[in-house]
């Protein structure tokens, strides 16, 4: 209850603040005229509202609600409190495959791309982090944050090599995570890459309770769970790529979100799931409002919001687990 | 090909790196008992009860005639539930929540919670009510213990396999834990238990299964297998077994093998008093 009125009241402000003060009252006048088909007479107002920030809040929302979902779902899979899309370089793979078939001119490959980049690097940072031994929460991030490097790398290299205008502008928006190009497409790719993915991850919180014994014991309760953790680690990184090929990589909402929650409602993923994904939304459109609106007319990438705040809570997280004798 | 409902094993191999842990072993346990599975470390308890339960090794395991092998994960897993001995310290999940997983072969696709009523009462079970909301993180090794069995009870299983569950538990846990096991048994389940504590296997099984180095030694009625001299033997200690006057109870008690006279025993000449010795080597 909490976190939809705060994921609402979140959207309100995105839309309402800005360089062009919009009132609630007039907000509401917008959005029951667009509603109702008549857009002309607000004319320059309304398509402030219509065409930019209403499906920036909106793509916010959803790429805040699908990085979440993607956390919980990695965390509980690899049985790693640290991971999450960003970290362990998915968002990264998501970018080079989204750059690259954007470059190639094949933007409604997009989101396929994207998912393909994102799959690509999931694999790539955990067959590097086995190839040292077992799979340890830590040497998975180190593994993660080397395979970033590498995509991130790529991804700046082809944007580079076909540099057209403002590349660095560019590239820092696939590194980091921009919303600044989120249109219409934007909410269509990542709401239904939500409602179709997310809404079935949504259902899979007792496997994921099941999970948190291990393998062993989740086969015991009759899960299959090689199958499973594949099917769950392929709906993640189709999750993230969609995600991604709107946003860019914006990092630390998949893992800041969902330890915050945990904090209030208790490690259960069956209210866990929902509640992450409704107040990553809220958080993404907050951050993304500030984004745009702390340096006016200037406007950051989100993803450096994101970081601000996530890198800390990231850091405590590592402090508490060493505190606690965990091994790393 | 068993006439009596109840958990029926042939020719169970268990072998790991080329060692066989669990060598050739036939199990045949009826409904309704209590089987306990006994032999010094190492003997293959653990390995054997995991296999029973289909997570590794060869042979035929049936339960009321129907082979476990022909099932699906889910079908089996409402059959069989197996209660290990070690269990995750870092599990960071409410008492409940893991409680409510023993459901999870019972749930459909889509979840819901099918039973509410199976998890409230395995928790009560294992008087873990007042601990639903403490997160298994913050709990002692026993309480741990409790949950294990707890969720185990709430798979609702034909047959259940325990693996120690007086490790970590005091007297009373002890003897709580071998008491519900008692009312599984009586309410129709397959109990199949591995003991260190050979005076609860003595007092609290049907059957015993002896086991050492990975091979049957012996399996039958438990007062006519567990025998002081086949614990002595098996166990390569000096043994008897000693029956209370008044209640009946047994009690073992142990010295080195190659100990010389038997009132040399600390406790003996008290015990005399109070103890009837009636199996000696």
């Amino acid at each position: 209850m909490l976190g939809s009125a705060a994921l609402v009241l979140s959207l309100v402000l995105g839309v309402v603040i800005g360089p062009a003060d919009i009132g609630l009252v007039e907000l509401g006048a917008i959005l029951v005229d667009g509603v109702t088909g008549d857009r002309a007479d607000l004319a320059l107002r309304a398509s402030i509202v219509w065409e930019l920030r209403l499906p920036r809040a909106l793509t916010a929302a959803a790429v805040g609600a699908g990085l979440g979902i993607a956390g919980v779902i990695m965390q509980a899979v690899t049985r790693n409190p640290l991971a999450d899309p960003f970290l362990l370089g998915l968002s990264s793979g998501a970018s080079l495959g989204a750059v690259s078939v954007i470059v190639l001119g094949a933007s409604l490959l997009l989101p396929v791309a994207a998912f393909l980049g994102a799959l690509l690097a999931l694999g790539a940072t955990l067959m590097i982090a086995r190839s040292a031994g077992p799979l340890t929460p830590v040497r998975t991030v180190l593994a993660g944050v080397a395979v970033s490097a590498v995509f991130g790398a790529l991804t700046s290299f082809v944007i580079f090599w076909t540099a057209t205008g403002d590349s660095y502008r560019e590239i820092l928006g696939w590194l980091l995570g921009t919303l600044g190009a989120a249109d219409w497409n934007s909410v269509r790719i990542a709401g239904i890459a939500l409602l179709v993915v997310g809404g079935a991850l949504l259902a899979t919180g007792r496997t994921l309770d099941a999970f948190t014994f291990g393998d062993r014991s989740a086969a015991l309760l009759g899960v299959n769970v090689a199958r499973t953790r594949l099917m769950l680690l392929v709906a993640t990184a189709l999750l993230t790529g969609a995600m991604v090929a709107v946003s860019g990589a914006i990092g630390f909402v998949g893992i800041v979100l969902p330890h915050m929650v945990r904090l209030i409602v208790g490690p259960g993923h069956t209210s866990l799931l929902p509640l992450v994904a409704i107040n990553s939304a809220a958080f993404l459109v907050l951050a993304d409002t500030l984004a745009r609106t702390v340096f006016e007319p200037r406007e950051l990438p989100v993803g450096v919001i994101t970081a601000l705040v996530g890198a800390p809570v990231f850091a405590a997280l590592l402090a508490r687990r060493s505190s606690m004798g965990v091994r790393s | 090909m068993s006439t009596t409902p109840g958990l029926s094993a042939w020719n169970v191999n268990v072998v790991t790196g080329g060692t066989p842990l669990v060598d050739s072993i036939d199990v045949e346990a009826a409904a309704g008992t209590i089987t306990a599975v006994v032999g010094p470390n190492g003997a293959g308890k653990s390995s054997l009860l995991a296999a029973l339960a289909r997570i590794h090794g060869t042979g035929v395991v049936q339960l009321d005639d129907e082979d476990l092998d022909g099932l699906t994960r889910r079908e089996r897993a409402r059959r069989v539930a197996l209660v290990e001995q070690s269990t995750e310290a870092s599990v960071d999940l409410t008492v409940r929540d893991a409680v409510a997983l023993g459901r999870t072969p019972h749930l459909g696709a889509w979840g819901g919670d099918d039973a509410p009523d199976v998890v409230s009462d395995a928790l009560e079970a294992v008087g873990m009510s007042s601990f639903e909301h403490r997160n298994l993180a913050t709990l002692s090794g026993g309480e741990r213990q409790r949950v294990a069995i707890g969720m185990a009870l709430a798979q609702e299983p034909q047959l259940l396999l325990v693996d120690e569950p007086s490790n970590h538990l005091d007297i009373s846990a002890q003897l709580a834990v071998m008491t519900l096991l008692r009312e599984r048994a009586d309410a129709g389940t397959t109990v199949v238990v591995a003991l260190h504590d050979l005076t609860l296997a003595l007092e609290h099984s049907d059957h015993a299964l002896v086991l050492s180095h990975g091979r049957r030694i012996v399996s039958g009625p438990t007062d006519r297998t567990l025998t002081a001299s086949l614990i002595s033997e098996v166990y390569g200690v000096d043994a008897s077994i000693l029956v209370d006057p008044d209640t009946g109870r047994r009690a073992l008690s142990f010295a080195p093998s190659a100990s010389p006279a038997r009132d040399t025993r600390i406790p003996a000449r008290e015990a005399e008093r109070t103890f009837r010795e009636v199996a000696a080597v």
